[in-house]
């Protein structure tokens, strides 16, 4: 029997990502402390560190070694948000030419955030003055 | 009017007629989209709770339609399902008696077997995956039958053990929909924890060492929709919140 469209499939169709039997568990990924929680601790890490220095920022006004920091510090926060988002909806089992093609561009991006800073910092009024107006 | 089991004096009650929208496919015919099929209900003669109205229209009206259920009380967690938007245990969720419809659906994400019944098989291979049993390096010493734990120890079991696996969380959390292959998903990571403090057990550091990696714990962002949803009152998204810390300080 023909059957064109199924809005939803049943264990005979196969739930294509239940891999084995319904007796075997399920194999979870391969160990790796720089991905797992070396990765997370990183990330809460810069997002602590952004609280001080936005408040002395604001409260100090514009000062050569905050607006570095935060110039090194905001585009890699940034970097690993949308990394979490890239990972979330375009993972590489399930997308992977997507998921490539989006990394890289990513890193290109921070690359030219982390360059456009330097250049703000330096040679132009900096970051947070940048705000100020 | 309302029938007395005992026999005693009953005040007639006028019918309440209600509407139920209730999910239904038939895999026998799949080419059959799925549909919601409306069902009117005298709340004036049936329990109070959506599992009562869900067999009253079976038994009185609908022999075919298929749900999942086992101990009416909340302690199986078989009857779990969507409804109203909310994914709860039917047997728990009381019917709204001033709303004028009720829409009852299978636990969002997840692939139907038939009507309500979703296909959890994937989620128990991701519960075995976490070895939810005790596990000692040590044999026990002899004369010694009991694996001892204090009363302090056993508390910190409390709000953990009671999870009855009917899946409500995991399928409430949008990162478990979209990455259900590999992250475990809030039901799961529960009992990880409930395993990892329990002071009778050796294997915490493996334990934790099995989840070092991007997807099983942390695709957790802690949108928290599981503790809303949890029909037992746990908190799964407080246990996965522990877990990242014990992780984090290792």
């Amino acid at each position: 029997r023909a059957s064109a469209f199924r809005a939803t499939k049943t264990i005979e169709n196969g739930a294509e990502y239940i891999k084995g039997t319904v007796n075997e568990a399920v194999v979870l990924p391969p160990k790796d402390k720089v991905a797992g929680s070396y990765h997370w601790d990183f990330e809460r890490l810069l997002s602590l560190s952004l609280i001080p220095l936005t408040i002395a920022s604001v409260v100090n006004g514009a000062h050569p070694i905050t607006d570095l920091c935060l110039g090194v510090i905001l585009p890699f926060h940034c970097h690993l948000g949308f990394d979490a988002m890239i990972t979330d909806y375009f993972p590489s089992r399930r997308s992977p030419a997507l998921n490539k093609v989006l990394t890289w561009s990513l890193r290109g991006a921070t690359l030219i955030a982390l360059y456009g800073c330097y250049e703000f910092n330096t040679n132009d009024v900096g970051m947070t003055e940048l705000v100020k107006k | 009017t309302v029938e007395s089991a005992t026999g005693g004096q009953v005040t007639n009650k006028d019918p309440l007629n209600k509407t139920f929208n209730i999910y239904r496919w038939n895999p026998d015919k799949p080419a059959e989209k799925p549909h919601l099929q409306q069902y009117q209900v005298d709340l004036n003669a049936c329990g109070p709770m959506v599992l009562d109205a869900l067999i009253k229209i079976k038994n009185e009206q609908d022999s075919t339609l298929t749900f999942r259920r086992s101990c009416r009380e909340g302690i199986c967690g078989s009857c779990a399902m969507n409804i109203n938007g909310i994914n709860t245990l039917a047997c728990l969720a009381k019917i709204d008696r001033n709303a004028s419809n009720t829409k009852i659906y299978p636990l969002p994400h997840m692939y139907v077997v038939k009507d309500i019944v979703p296909d959890l098989t994937h989620f128990y291979k991701q519960y075995k995956s976490i070895e939810p049993f005790l596990k000692k390096k040590t044999a026990p010493k002899d004369g010694e039958r009991e694996h001892y734990q204090s009363i302090a120890d056993r508390k910190k079991l409390d709000g953990l053990y009671e999870c009855i696996l009917c899946a409500c969380c995991s399928t409430s959390c949008p990162s478990y929909w979209w990455n259900s292959d590999e992250y475990l998903g809030p039901a799961v990571l529960l009992q990880a924890y409930r395993w990892m403090i329990d002071s009778r057990d050796d294997y915490a550091q493996e334990r934790r060492e099995a989840l070092q990696n991007p997807f099983s714990v942390y695709r957790c962002h802690t949108i928290m929709n599981c503790t809303r949803t949890c029909p037992k009152g746990l908190n799964p998204g407080r246990a996965i919140a522990m877990i990242k810390k014990e992780m984090a300080l290792e």
